[in-house]
């Protein structure tokens, strides 16, 4: 049971993870980055890259990460700057592209393999909680993921630029009016988007391996949680990422074969019945 | 003669593709209280989003503190000429606590400045519902403490001009008369320079000491002192054509901007029949 | 700046779209090699194109011509894979078709046998489908997965600690899966072998955590899993189940990953039971030669797929020189009962179905000796399967 829970959690914490960074973007840029599942590879990429070359595996959690993030300011300012003021599809249709080119190169430079990140052998074995082992990695991502969340929130609540960034989703105009340069703010949002991606991609390399569709993969999921949650709610998203991990583990476990259907379901009825998610866009909180 | 601080030169602004104002000039002294008198629509926002680098600039010159700040973008021109624009929807951030929209406006001031800077106690100090309110979710505010909280969040960048746009939207006369005297008191005491537009042209009155009375496309008919419309209170009434001006809008509109002889005299303080004392 | 960038996308783009012609002598024979190199199978896709290189190298001429071999990237897709297959063969002119790494594009490829009408020699489509099905299809190389099947069901049975085990079953959740899972329990409960849930379970093709799965067999107090995933997948399974530390209490069988992805898993895959034709482990002069030759030429662990398509290869070289020239007819004719000593003993093609007939190992997966590969896996040869034991009758 605990088992299960944990299981549950887990899924969620990844789910989150990834999604965190995309939702950022849109809730304050109004950009819906298709790239974003290729910047979560491009992280684990770079972290596998480290690791496979003696970085010390939570250096590279750090340091990929950040690399990722200066690819994410560099295409920013050289690719969606330029279109920012025209109609969402361009970006929609460019980000795509982008992401079909980034998945394209990984071939280029890693190859076609599948690869896995080295776990640090600190974090190798099983604990036992409460009479069932459960795997250090996966309480290691778990407390990783709590710690990202709650940093973040302190970002967006805590400091000038967490304001700056929660008053650009609502009246970006007023905030240059302010005497902020927008262009700025964009373009660190996006590199902070792409930073979690990152580390979302770092901390799945030893989980769940590194190959070059593994962001387009799992964009889908990021998309499922994002509209489950409301676009740019950071708390719907915690919130949908919670009930899609559980929905699937559990679906999983008791009905197999439904596990997948029961959450489109969700989707499906939630957007029914809250057509703009649990937490409906608007502010980004 | 007084230094001028804003100044527009043949300036020409469209939207899309409509040409909305066609060859503004005027100019704002230091230290004065200027505002713009017209119908709406013939392009008074514009003109202060122009100023603030909002709508951009198609021909002609925007000259602040002797900078050309005509296309340089909008954050640049605040940062660097201390430009506050208030505008007329007010843009209280939602999500944003009452004091964590003041703290988004702060800014240091402008070099060589003489007034006194700005800190979130003096605003409170003009403002004490702020400061009862400042945990509060700044959109939640009744309208007058919206606009006290934007003015506010205007002073924390310690502003060398304040654009105030339609400061009385919305507000009932009794909160307007409030908020005229603090933007009053503001100027008077911190040697702001005011850009005001209204349609309640008594706030006009109270705040400025010349006024641009402007026609369609952003033209000016003619400028005016206070002592000039005491003099001729017809010429305004009839450029803002009240009379017939009714027929098309809303009453509520309407009883905003009564003719200043209408106005009691006891509740209208600043109004042309009360300054004719 | 964006046009700098437009400018090098588009030098890209033409470099990427510029054939590669290699200088080759007047008149060779061609051969088309249509092979998955995008996506999750690219890795099995490498080393079966790395296969067929290596045997055309080896094989030098046939009929005294040089060997073109043209390979393209089916992508996986069955679309992709007949335009490809047409593109090879009324463009190129190729005279016989091989490779294919998935069952769908294999099965596409078939269904066009007649107008494409040149042989196909599959190395690598597993499905059960391909016997007897066209008079131009062979399969040589892999064996199908029905062969596969009976062989890891043998390999419970030769092993009595395997044999008292009961077993969880985990298939993915498509056709190949269902199948494969379906023909072990039969088979299994024919041979007396307990099995756990008969009703097996499926899991979603996207999945990417497996920990519901492996809390199911852990609270199921099973002794052993069949996983019926694929190749790409059941590294990502097996590495799951060991951090929870399944491994020690469990054995694991199932159709066995690629070299390059056990590697890639690393020591978490040991324990790991799978079956194949040839392994790195396999000693005789001839396996050895075939591994060493395959690290010189390419640098990598030799792989199975990579041994299983250069058998396949050589068996489509030979058949087209025993027919004496291109004639697709003669060739298949040629086909039909070929037999070759390759690098993991005698395989033959049934002249009944078209398929091959060959000994199968089964393996298990160990950290590797000191070995000049570099490599940290070996599959470890743990018993041997005679054609006859493997079957199908003839």
């Amino acid at each position: 049971m605990i088992q299960i829970c944990l299981n549950c959690l887990l899924l969620s914490a990844l789910l989150l993870l990834i999604s965190i960074g995309l939702n950022i973007i849109y809730g304050i840029s109004r950009v819906v980055n298709l790239a974003h599942g290729s910047l979560y590879a491009l992280g684990a990429y770079f972290g596998y890259s480290m690791v496979s070359y003696g970085v010390n595996f939570y250096a590279a959690l750090l340091l990929a990460p950040l690399l990722a993030g200066l690819c994410g300011v560099v295409l920013e300012r050289l690719i969606i700057e330029p279109i920012r003021h025209r109609d969402m599809t361009y970006t929609l249709i460019l980000t795509y592209g982008l992401s079909v080119f980034i998945d394209g190169m990984f071939k280029f430079i890693w190859s076609d393999k599948v690869q896995f990140i080295q776990m640090p052998s600190s974090l190798r074995g099983t604990l036992n909680l409460f009479g069932v082992h459960y795997p250090n990695y996966r309480l290691f991502v778990l407390a990783a993921t709590v710690c990202v969340i709650l940093g973040l929130l302190a970002l967006l609540e805590k400091t000038k630029l967490g304001m700056i960034m929660r008053a650009a989703s609502t009246i970006p105009e007023m905030v240059s009016a302010l005497g902020v340069n927008m262009k700025l703010v964009h373009m660190g949002v996006f590199g902070l988007g792409c930073v979690l991606a990152g580390i979302g991609g770092v901390i799945a390399g030893p989980l769940l391996s590194v190959y070059p569709m593994m962001g387009s993969e799992m964009l889908l999921s990021c998309f499922v949680v994002l509209v489950i949650g409301g676009l740019g709610s950071l708390r719907g998203a915690i919130l949908a990422s919670l009930l899609v991990g559980t929905a699937q583990t559990l679906g999983f476990v008791f009905l197999t074969d439904f596990a997948m259907v029961i959450v489109y379901l969700m989707m499906a009825v939630i957007l029914l019945f809250m057509p703009k998610g649990l937490l409906a866009e608007g502010k980004f909180d | 003669m007084a230094t001028k601080l804003l100044e527009l030169e043949d300036v020409h602004t469209y939207y899309g593709d409509s040409h909305v104002i066609q060859g503004l000039s005027i100019y704002v002294n230091k230290g004065e209280a200027v505002s713009i008198l017209g119908r709406n629509g013939v392009g008074k926002t514009t003109t202060l989003r122009t100023i603030a680098g909002l709508t951009p600039l198609r021909r002609g010159t925007v000259r602040i503190g002797g900078k050309d700040t005509g296309h340089w973008p909008t954050h640049r021109i605040v940062k660097e000429t201390h430009v506050a624009y208030v505008p007329a929807e007010r843009n209280v951030f939602p999500g944003l606590s009452v004091k964590e929209n003041l703290k988004i406006g702060e800014q240091p001031p402008m070099n060589g400045s003489s007034g006194s800077r700005w800190t979130l106690d003096m605003v409170y100090e003009y403002f004490p519902i702020l400061k009862e309110r400042h945990l509060q979710d700044g959109s939640t505010l009744s309208g007058g403490e919206q606009q006290m909280l934007v003015i506010g969040r205007a002073l924390m960048g310690n502003p060398e001009i304040m654009l105030l746009d339609e400061p009385s939207q919305g507000l009932a006369p009794i909160v307007v008369a409030k908020v005229a005297e603090i933007v009053k008191q503001l100027c008077a005491l911190h040697g702001l320079t005011l850009v005001v537009v209204e349609q309640n042209f008594r706030v006009s009155y109270k705040l400025a000491q010349r006024h641009y009375l402007m026609d369609l496309k952003g033209q000016i008919k003619r400028s005016l002192t206070n002592e000039e419309w005491a003099a001729n209170e017809d010429i305004v009434k009839k450029h803002l054509s009240i009379d017939d001006g009714c027929v098309e809008k809303k009453d509520s509109e309407c009883r905003q901007v009564p003719a200043p002889s209408e106005a009691p005299s006891g509740a209208a303080p600043g109004g042309p029949g009360a300054v004719s004392k | 700046m964006r046009k700098g960038l437009a400018v090098c996308i588009s030098v890209l783009l033409v470099l990427t779209m510029m054939p590669l012609r290699p200088a080759v002598a007047a008149d060779p024979i061609k051969i088309g090699v249509v092979v998955t190199l995008t996506g999750m199978a690219a890795q099995l896709g490498i080393d079966n194109r790395n296969g067929i290189l290596l045997a055309a190298k080896h094989k030098g001429t046939i009929l005294g011509r040089p060997i073109q071999i043209i390979t393209e990237d089916d992508e996986g897709q069955s679309e992709t894979g007949i335009r490809k297959a047409e593109k090879l063969v009324f463009k190129d002119k190729v005279v016989a078709l091989s490779g294919v790494t998935v069952a769908n594009v294999g099965q596409a490829i078939a269904g066009e046998a007649d107008r494409l009408n040149v042989p196909f020699l599959t190395t690598n489509v597993m499905t059960p489908k391909f016997y007897g099905l066209h008079p131009l299809v062979f399969r040589c190389g892999q064996v199908a997965d029905d062969q596969m099947t009976v062989a890891q069901v043998m390999g419970i049975l030769k092993d009595p600690d395997l044999m008292k085990r009961s077993w969880y079953v985990l298939a993915d959740d498509y056709a190949w899966g269902h199948s494969c899972a379906e023909e072990f329990i039969k088979l299994a409960t024919e041979k007396g072998i307990k099995i756990k849930n008969p009703t097996y379970d499926n899991a979603a093709l996207n999945l990417v955590d497996w920990s519901p799965f492996v809390s199911k067999i852990i609270s199921a107090e099973v002794g052993g899993v069949y996983a019926c995933l694929r190749s790409p997948v059941a590294p990502r399974f097996v590495q799951q189940a060991a951090d929870f530390g399944l491994m020690e209490k469990v054995k694991i069988i199932g159709g066995t990953p690629s070299e390059a992805a056990l590697e890639a898993a690393g020591e978490s895959v040991v324990g790991l039971i799978g079956t194949c034709c040839w392994t790195w482990d396999i000693d005789t002069p001839k396996s050895k030669a075939f591994a060493e030759a395959y690290w010189k030429e390419f640098k990598e662990v030799p792989p199975s797929q990579g041994a299983q398509a250069y058998t396949g290869a050589f068996v489509l070289f030979n058949a087209i020189e025993k027919a004496g020239g291109t004639d697709p007819k003669k060739i298949a004719e040629a086909l039909k009962g070929a037999t070759f000593e390759g690098p993991y003993g005698e395989v033959r093609i049934s002249p009944k179905d078209n398929c091959m007939r060959t000994p199968v190992k089964v393996v298990v997966a160990e950290r590797a000796p000191k070995n000049p590969f570099g490599a940290k896996i070996i599959k470890k040869v743990v018993a041997s399967l005679t054609p006859e034991e493997v079957g199908p009758a003839e």
